[in-house]
């Protein structure tokens, strides 16, 4: 037995060295069949695509990256590995045309970082940024989120009255919510994120100058510097403790730090409808969501770049994930993260249990989307993000 | 005067640079296991709130020895620390840790200020780095207390406190019982503590309030703190402080401890009022403790973890740093701290048990805070509360028998004692006694500030000589100081001896039982140093004089750390 354990070791070191000699000595001669399985090899090496996306909808875009990888999707017989880099809206677009940042595909929250960039990459370089036309990929209006003790003290009937005007009652009441019968709960506590940095934060000043001036088209600079305006909209930005950076992480803090710090913010709708049941985890109270009279809604497009770092493989092959995520199976997908699809043609609610469209009704969740607001030019967000920012409110 | 007490403060930052490297207090706890010979070590300074359960979670951390960047097992060396003495070391130079997690996100701005002014403008930290776990500042207070002040159908709030104190009411005028005596309040120091930064800036809160006849809970401003009516309200409050103290886990301990005769209510974190009802930790908690959560707003406890952004933080560091942040905010991690009693940083996990009623706290609370005021205004509150705190009555017997000759004894303390006095304010009373075979008294209990530079003068003169008296010269000294009346100043003495009592007549239980016999809050308590390393101390004398008193004892002190004992000594003022 013993002796036969020997022999055996013996003739296979043997084998492995005559199998070495010969790969050594034909390898380098060019045999035919053994360029054929490089090649075969080379055939196999995957796409690489990356994609900067707004943070927003990092839960849907993994679980549906997840399903994309798992029906090994490929080109011409080569798999398509896809990268995933979350990145604020506003500062997506400023790497990108500093050059720190070289994604194939960008989906931003809304159309407004994707005009931004359009317009700074062509002043820069003078050549279009996008090599197809950006599809959105799915669609979230903004929305107020109140912990459900204020909301019922606020609006009894549910009913809100003059939005925006209700609201900026309370919040420049000395006596805050004292006025209402609750001194327990100090002063009215506003919340959004911060202009310069977030997008829903933008998103929530250009709303209260709609609101303001009565009007859903046509923000004028003149508008914005409306001295009337101004102390109106300081009345309201005063009573928020603390902006956010992104609204993800700002979503998690009111959530976190509770009525105590936030008794409602402006978010976007997934992130509120996504957070009602932790909030009920963390208070023993709800969220509830109200729709302004008019909203913005962010369209998360997706656009590949037509850049000299985007080859036309890289391009196809992101043409293949976009497809995918527009697929109606992934359309519904989003519907379970609180996103509305894109595709007209998936109805927002169906008989899934998951779908909180239909379970959150009672918190105040609706299928209707108010009348949206038309989005002004650069120039007027950027004297309402230079009014901001000169404030000092941060 | 102010550029003299500048030349003192910045006198006593070298001495503390000087003492640095030999404290004892700032080894890890041998909880975290030992690093290996090629570990990379990542030093954190962190808040001392958390210390049960970072040290649980880091030992889970260092024992599956993850590599860095370059190969190496990182071991996280875990120091506690009160958050605000942090800071100081850390802008000293003392400390160069790669983590700083103090108590609250309040200190960081206070530390980009400070970093910035040496570092051409850098920040250390970033302004909003992620948070590990949560707690509200809270007044803790013994239940049937805070049902005779209303709770929990009446809210309770830092300006009711502040009434209280200044009343001058017992709580036998509120019917409660006559054994509980006065109204016994007490915060930390805000020099070292970040409960006790916090405490003051309530109080200011509530001082602008009562000035301008509604309730202020934002905006305010240094004009605001520097109002006259301010100043008063704030020393009316500090008035029924009944000391400070380093750390708010040492406030807990006294208060559950010693109980209600002791102190009423005390400014803690929430968890710490969890941690009362642990049997194990304190299994003869007299009377259930409840959290009030003030009514006009508090502040979060929020436990910052920020990598500095430091010359000594390398990148391999800070990729080690980033790997133990993601493991303290990982599910598992965040579960123990719940059970630990904070709120996880993680909103994933539901609140529950212990977070409940039957411990004394609300999880629906708080439902308002206080907003954090800037930089400039949280400093212009510092400085008026230094001006404005309870004065102090100090009386130090100071040993210079022949044996204090001995590894430089009393020059080292000489030194060290003048440091001390020269931190003392103008209004604070001091006393000091020196003995041998009998004992002399080299300046009488008054005023500090008249008398200053005299006293430090004497002190420098003081040689060794002669047997030693202790027992009896504290006795002395103790019952003098009973005359004085209790409340209006801190009452403390300060013993530092290196020897056996040679020459007293009385005994020490005699001594230890005068002592035990005021229980309250108010009390003089007596601090002792056994000093020198030598076998001669009488250690057991030493501690049995300060346990009986309430006071802390320091044993075997090496006259290079005396310093650093006078220092700690000071929290308590």
């Amino acid at each position: 037995m013993n002796r036969t354990a020997q022999i055996l070791a013996v003739v296979f070191i043997l084998v492995v060295i005559v199998i070495g000699v010969i790969t050594v000595l034909i390898g380098p001669l060019g045999d035919a069949p053994l360029q054929g399985i490089r090649e075969d090899i080379l055939g196999r090496e995957p796409i690489v695509i990356s994609v900067a996306y707004g943070t927003e909808k990092e839960e849907w875009l993994r679980e549906a990256l997840q399903r994309f990888e798992a029906a090994g999707m490929s080109l011409r017989g080569r798999p398509i590995q896809v990268t995933l880099q979350g990145i604020g809206s506003r500062e997506m677009v400023e790497n990108i045309v500093q050059g720190d940042l070289q994604p194939v595909v960008v989906s931003p929250a809304s159309s407004i970082q994707i005009e931004l960039l359009r317009e700074e990459w062509q002043q820069r370089y003078n050549s279009d940024i996008y090599a197809t036309t950006p599809e959105p990929l799915v669609l979230t209006p903004l929305v107020l989120a109140a912990w459900e003790d204020r909301a019922t003290t606020l609006w009894p009937e549910d009913k809100v009255g003059e939005f925006w005007i209700c609201v900026h009652e309370v919040l420049t009441d000395d006596q805050g919510w004292a006025s209402m019968g609750h001194p327990e709960w100090g002063l009215a506590k506003f919340g959004h994120t911060s202009p310069e940095t977030s997008n829903s934060g933008i998103q929530t000043l250009v709303l209260l100058a709609y609101a303001y001036h009565q009007k859903t088209t046509g923000l004028s600079n003149q508008d914005i510097l409306d001295a009337d305006f101004q102390a109106w909209l300081d009345g309201i930005e005063r009573s928020v403790l603390e902006f956010g950076d992104s609204t993800g992480t700002f979503m998690t803090n009111m959530i976190r730090l509770g009525p105590s710090k936030y008794d409602f913010v402006v978010v976007y709708e997934n992130l509120a409808i996504d957070n009602i049941e932790t909030a009920q985890g963390r208070w023993e109270q709800p969220l509830r969501i109200y729709y302004p009279p008019a909203t913005i809604l962010s369209d998360h497009p997706y656009a590949v770049l037509n850049a000299d770092w985007v080859s036309p493989e890289q391009r196809e092959a992101a043409e293949i994930f976009r497809d995918f995520l527009l697929s109606p199976e992934i359309q519904e997908l989003a519907l379970e993260y609180g996103f509305r699809p894109a595709d007209p043609n998936i109805a927002i609610v169906n008989d899934s249990p998951n779908n909180p469209f239909n379970r959150f009704a009672e918190q105040g969740v609706s299928i209707d989307i108010a009348q949206q607001v038309e989005v002004p030019d650069a120039s007027v967000l950027n004297e309402l993000i230079e009014w901001w920012r000169r404030q000092d409110y941060e | 005067m102010k550029h003299i007490r500048l030349l003192l403060f910045m006198s006593l930052l070298l001495s503390v640079l000087v003492a640095c490297g030999d404290s004892t207090s700032d080894t890890p706890s041998q909880d975290q296991g030992g690093a290996t010979n090629n570990a990379l070590v990542v030093r954190m300074l962190y808040g001392s709130e958390k210390q049960s359960w970072i040290e649980a979670v880091t030992a889970q951390f260092n024992a599956q020895q993850i590599p860095s960047t370059e190969g190496r097992p990182i071991f996280i060396e875990a120091v506690p620390m009160g958050s605000a003495e942090s800071l100081d070391l850390i802008m000293s130079g003392q400390d160069q840790p790669v983590i700083w997690s103090p108590a609250s996100k309040i200190l960081l701005p206070l530390a980009n200020d400070a970093w910035s002014q040496s570092h051409s403008g850098e920040d250390l930290v970033e302004t909003d780095p992620p948070l590990l776990v949560l707690s509200p500042v809270v007044i803790a207070m013994w239940k049937p207390m805070a049902e005779a002040l209303g709770w929990p159908d009446d809210p309770i709030g830092w300006a009711d406190i502040a009434a209280f104190t200044q009343s001058g009411q017992s709580w036998a005028d509120l019917g409660g019982e006559a054994f509980w005596g006065d109204f016994q309040f007490g915060h930390t120091h805000p020099d070292y503590s970040n409960s006790g930064i916090t405490s003051i800036l309530a109080t200011v809160y509530a001082g602008v309030s009562q000035e301008r006849g509604s309730t202020v809970t934002s905006g305010l401003q240094v004009a605001d703190v520097q109002d006259a009516a301010v100043a008063d309200f704030l020393a009316d409050v500090e008035a029924g402080i009944i000391h400070y103290g380093r750390s708010t886990g040492f406030f807990a301990e006294q208060m559950f401890n010693r109980g209600p005769g002791y102190l009423s209510a005390a400014v803690l974190y929430e968890n710490l009022v969890i941690e009362a009802y642990d049997q194990t930790k304190y299994p003869n908690l007299p009377l259930d403790v409840v959290a009030i959560y003030p009514v006009e707003g508090t502040f979060w406890s929020d436990h910052p973890f920020a990598i500095l952004n430091a010359p000594w933080v390398t990148d391999e560091l800070r990729v080690a740093a980033e790997a133990y942040r993601d493991f303290l905010l990982a599910p598992e991690q965040q579960q123990q701290a719940l059970q630990y009693g904070f709120r996880p940083s993680s909103v994933d996990i539901p609140i529950g048990a212990p977070l409940i009623e039957a411990n004394g706290v609300d999880p629906t609370q708080p439902q308002t805070l206080l907003d954090v005021p800037n930089a400039d205004v949280i400093r212009a509150i510092r400085d008026l509360w230094g001006e404005n705190k309870k004065p102090v009555e100090i009386q130090v017997i100071l040993d210079t028998s022949g044996s204090m000759d001995e590894e430089r004894r009393l020059a080292r303390a000489r030194e060290a004692l003048t440091i001390f006095i020269n931190n003392l304010a103008d209004n604070d009373y001091l006393g000091i006694v020196t003995f041998s075979e009998q004992a002399t008294e080299l300046t009488p209990l008054s005023a500090i500030g008249p008398k200053r530079a005299d006293v430090v003068q004497s002190v420098s003169s003081l040689f060794p000589q002669g047997g030693t008296r202790l027992i009896d010269t504290v006795d002395e000294v103790y019952r003098a100081m009973q005359q004085e009346p209790a409340g209006e100043r801190i009452r403390a003495i300060v013993v530092l001896s290196d020897g056996d009592d040679t020459d007293s007549l009385g005994s020490v239980s005699d001594l230890t039982q005068l002592l035990q016999q005021d229980e309250s809050g108010q009390s003089i308590k007596v601090f002792t140093i056994a000093y020198g390393t030598g076998t001669d101390v009488d250690v057991e004398l030493m501690q049995a004089i300060a346990t009986a008193s309430g006071a802390k004892s320091y044993i075997r002190v090496p006259p290079a750390e005396i310093e650093q004992v006078y220092r700690d000594i000071a929290t308590f003022f």
